[in-house]
């Protein structure tokens, strides 16, 4: 009796665990998935239980590293063989809400980019630019980067100027200037990383100024170059202009040529005299003479009166009257660069005792 | 031997630490050997103008550098300097390896994690290593003095001039040469030390 008691306790266990199965797959045989799969297996693929009744969201980065030099970025899915674009763009997650009362299939499609790295200005842009708004590219695409040719670092004092650019720092070009304001290198194809560099020279301007009269010589030059500058003094009327020097630092003139010596942005003014001596010889001296004939018959009497010459007399006329000079101070400018000197191994010292400078620094410096 | 933009971009550079890293930098840690380490090889980047030695930091840290003390320096470093990320080991060679720290200003950071996923909050102020320990070159120094002097000179030149003390000719030649002096200071410590005045001379 016990064994059949027994025997009939295993035969309910089993029966019941068979149905218990049933009742699990029965469970799953029901379930709605989502199959999430990539074009060309570039992610493993992976199954989602669906829940009818919630809301189930995909989640996936829209890029993702490949190795060291290229990524993928996503561009379209295909949901149950629909396939929608998606709106590309470099950094963040791509969502979609799925419905949950079927099972549903989704394929999501990504394309390998690399990156193009440009040195040397922050003034430049891409042809076509990138279909993410960075600087990756879809692989096998052909682009070029535009540049402009001149940065204004000092408004009218000093620029860089593009003089060259290399690519993978293998390859060395030279940018002639054609007068044109940029540049646009022959098309890369983006295969691989690469690297363009571009090579920037500093150029300084030389204002050559005048109060009167046309300058020559102004514009942008490179440092260590000696520009030859001109003045066309011209004249008003009768009362002409000559150059009587130039002002302004680096300029040698020796009388009849002047040049100035480019290192670092710089002025030079033109020192134009007014020269009177044809106003003088057409119009003062005709009258002066007149008036002295005149002055003679009006008095129709002989007098003692010195005869002077026509010079003194001209002279007497355009004399200037000048307050008398001052006398400054001699040694100046060598009192003026024993300040400069003071002030700078004040800062100096202010920085050693704020402990900005160390002691050993302070000693190889001062 | 690393650039001396290499250097400057160490300075300017903020790294967030972990409270635990960040220990390593406040008063309570003054008397551990980690502590002595970071600074002895702060002081000794800024002599050198880059990475220093095993050696050379032992010295400097424990008076000694024979095989035993390198190996505490050595340990001390790889288990919590390294591991911080406050030092950066550089391997010129297999028996040339050399130490430098990756920044010189450094903020106490919270890790908060969330729902919406990991942040940080910063706690307190930016925590500067000692400016007389920053790896700058001597022709910085000269640069923001001499910067000084012309500034003040040109004033003074200003006032002299405003006094009826110097004659216009004089004056203007001067101002000419100043100023343009002072403009290639400006220029040079704008381009190559793009950033480090304002920081450096900030009170």
């Amino acid at each position: 009796m016990k064994l059949l008691v027994i025997f009939s306790l295993v035969l309910f266990s089993f029966v019941m665990i068979n149905y218990s199965d049933d009742l699990v797959y029965g469970q799953f045989s029901n379930q709605n998935t989502l199959k999430v799969s990539f074009e060309n297996n570039v992610l493993p693929s992976y199954e989602m239980p669906l829940i009818p009744g919630q809301t189930f969201t995909l989640t996936q980065n829209h890029s993702w590293v490949n190795d060291e030099t290229s990524r993928y970025n996503l561009e379209s899915y295909t949901l149950d063989g629909e396939k929608v674009k998606i709106s590309r763009t470099a950094r963040g997650d791509f969502t979609l809400n799925i419905p949950t009362d079927s099972s549903h299939n989704i394929v999501l499609s990504a394309t390998q980019q690399y990156a193009l790295s440009v040195e040397g200005t922050n003034d430049f842009s891409y042809l076509p630019s990138s279909p993410t708004n960075d600087n990756w590219f879809d692989a096998g695409t052909e682009v070029s980067v535009n540049v402009q040719k001149t940065t204004e670092i000092e408004q009218n004092k000093v620029r860089q100027e593009i003089t060259g650019w290399s690519l993978d720092k293998a390859e060395f070009w030279n940018i002639e200037d054609d007068g044109s304001t940029s540049f646009t290198t022959p098309p890369i194809i983006l295969n691989e990383y690469h690297q363009v560099d571009f090579f920037t020279a500093y150029q300084y301007k030389l204002n050559v100024i005048s109060e009167s009269g046309e300058t020559t010589g102004s514009g942008w030059y490179e440092q260590g170059v000696t520009v030859p500058i001109g003045i066309d003094a011209g004249g008003d009327g009768l009362v002409l202009n000559s150059l009587s020097d130039w002002e302004g630092a680096d300029v040698t003139y020796d009388g009849n040529v002047a040049q100035v010596f480019i290192d670092g942005p710089v002025t030079v003014s033109a020192k134009v005299e007014k020269n009177y001596s044809l106003v003088i010889g057409v119009i003062v001296i005709p009258i002066l003479i007149i008036g002295a004939i005149g002055f003679r018959k009006f008095k129709n009497r002989v007098s003692v009166v010195e005869e002077k010459p026509v010079e003194r007399i001209v002279e007497k006329v355009i004399e200037r009257v000048e307050a008398p000079e001052k006398k400054y101070e001699d040694g100046y400018d060598k009192k003026l660069s024993e300040y400069l000197s003071e002030q700078i191994q004040s800062k100096l010292d202010e920085m050693k005792s704020s402990k900005i400078i160390s002691d050993s620094k302070y000693s190889k410096i001062k | 031997m690393l650039s001396e933009e290499d250097l400057i971009a160490r300075i300017l550079k903020v790294k967030n630490l972990k409270e635990n890293c960040f220990k390593y930098l406040e008063d309570v840690s003054k008397e551990l050997l980690t502590q002595k380490i970071l600074f002895a090889i702060a002081e000794l980047t800024a002599e050198k103008m880059g990475p220093v030695k095993l050696s050379e930091i032992a010295q400097k840290t424990t008076g000694e550098h024979d095989k035993l003390k390198q190996d505490l320096v050595r340990l001390t470093i790889e288990k919590s300097l390294l591991k911080c990320g406050l030092v950066e080991k550089l391997k010129y060679a297999s028996n040339d390896v050399r130490y430098i720290l990756t920044a010189y200003q450094f903020q106490k950071i919270k890790e908060i994690d969330s729902f919406r996923g990991e942040s940080s909050q910063p706690i307190g102020d930016v925590f500067q290593i000692p400016k007389n320990t920053w790896p700058i070159s001597d022709a910085f120094y000269l640069l923001v003095a001499k910067k000084h002097g012309y500034e003040q000179s040109l004033k003074k030149l200003h006032a002299d001039f405003d006094g009826d003390i110097i004659p216009r000719g004089k004056y203007e030649t001067l101002n000419s040469e100043y100023t343009k002096s002072l403009d290639q200071i400006n220029e040079k410590l704008d381009s190559v030390y793009s950033g480090l005045e304002t920081l450096v001379m900030a009170k």
